[in-house]
């Protein structure tokens, strides 16, 4: 499965960037990103792979449950190693899921779709883990879109040219080259 | 309903380009790689016509869309175009099939998907985009964008938490 080898190599590169990094700027509030921190970021973009994970096996997938755990965002090594087992766990047979995701009802006349949670209402939607995936890639470069002007606020490092780039615009630009 | 989200993503980005200059809004911004607020609108606004233009048919390419220039440099066109999807996403829910090709490979891959998941695919997208449409807004203008413009809902219910 492609997506799979895509996704391992995203999180290669992210995990290339962070040994690159000191604890420091893993940490340090970046003022272009409203004071996120690479370590944020990170997180976030592990967490997703998280909750898919843990969807898989329950059969529905809710991403608002991530943790926001802190050691994740403050461990610059503890997150590559996570990012690690992420890739090794990646290669899973294609299952039916269910989504829930906080937008209100679906349709006034739903009726099944429809969960009570926390007060509020909860549309569960029809997926599957190959979209999932494929989700998550993109979430994925979205978030080292983020990483790589965080990188470049913080530090004089050089990041691979498609880092943060998504693979079609990098072959539309290829294409856009004489 | 997923489709008041949808509404109200459009009118969020709608009412910040309405406090754009056409340069600004066309303008490079050196914090976005060089490139302009109206390419990413464009890019949020495109994704959307894809699925839309793919309800009928049942197969959804993101990858095949036009990048037209005129979507990214005429900040009319965007607001039209905002405007139309605010119209015509409400659609039942049915199976769809996702077009997506990586890297070397010729042939895209094809995934089954669903139109919901699509619509709320292309909320999450907008809102990212968003996220970087207010960081080339505050690098171009001293436009105060409202606290929750480009943030998803739930770190705002999250952040609220929080406070409490």
């Amino acid at each position: 499965m492609y997506i799979k080898t895509q996704i391992q190599n995203l999180l290669a590169q992210i995990c290339a960037l962070l040994e690159n990094l000191v604890n420091e700027q893993y940490s340090q509030p970046v003022r272009v990103l409203s004071d996120a921190t690479i370590g944020q970021h990170t997180r976030h973009i592990i967490e997703f792979y998280l909750e898919l994970f843990k969807g898989y096996d329950q059969g529905v997938i809710d991403y608002d449950n991530r943790k926001r755990s802190h050691a994740i965002e403050s461990d610059r090594l503890f997150a590559m190693q996570i990012l690690r087992e992420i890739s090794e766990k990646l290669a899973k047979p294609n299952k039916e899921l269910w989504l829930m995701a906080d937008v209100g009802m679906l349709e006034e006349s739903v009726e099944s779709s429809l969960l009570r949670k926390g007060g509020s209402e909860k549309a569960r939607i029809r997926t599957n883990y190959e979209r999932e995936l494929v989700y998550n890639l993109e979430h994925t470069v979205h978030h080292m879109a983020l990483l790589r002007i965080a990188v470049s606020a913080l530090s004089d490092l050089a990041l691979p040219e498609g880092f943060g780039v998504a693979l079609s615009t990098q072959k539309f630009r290829k294409a856009c080259r004489p | 309903m997923i489709f008041e989200t949808v509404r109200e993503t459009a009118n969020d980005l709608a009412e910040a380009l309405d406090q754009l200059t056409h340069s600004q809004y066309a303008t490079s911004c050196i914090t976005l790689s060089g490139s302009s607020i109206g390419q990413h609108v464009r890019h949020v606004v495109e994704l959307f016509q894809c699925l839309l233009n793919g309800y009928e048919s049942g197969v959804v390419d993101y990858d095949s869309r036009p990048r037209n220039q005129v979507i990214a440099t005429r900040k009319e066109t965007a607001l039209e175009c905002l405007a139309d999807i605010r119209m015509s996403t409400s659609h039942t829910d049915k199976s769809m099939r996702l077009h997506t090709s990586f890297g070397r490979e010729a042939k895209p891959c094809v995934i089954s998907t669903t139109y919901f998941r699509e619509i709320l695919y292309n909320i999450e997208h907008a809102i990212h985009h968003m996220a970087l449409i207010r960081i080339g807004i505050t690098e171009v203008t001293d436009i105060d964008l409202p606290q929750e413009f480009g943030v998803a809902p739930s770190t705002l219910k999250y952040q609220a938490a929080c406070a409490r």
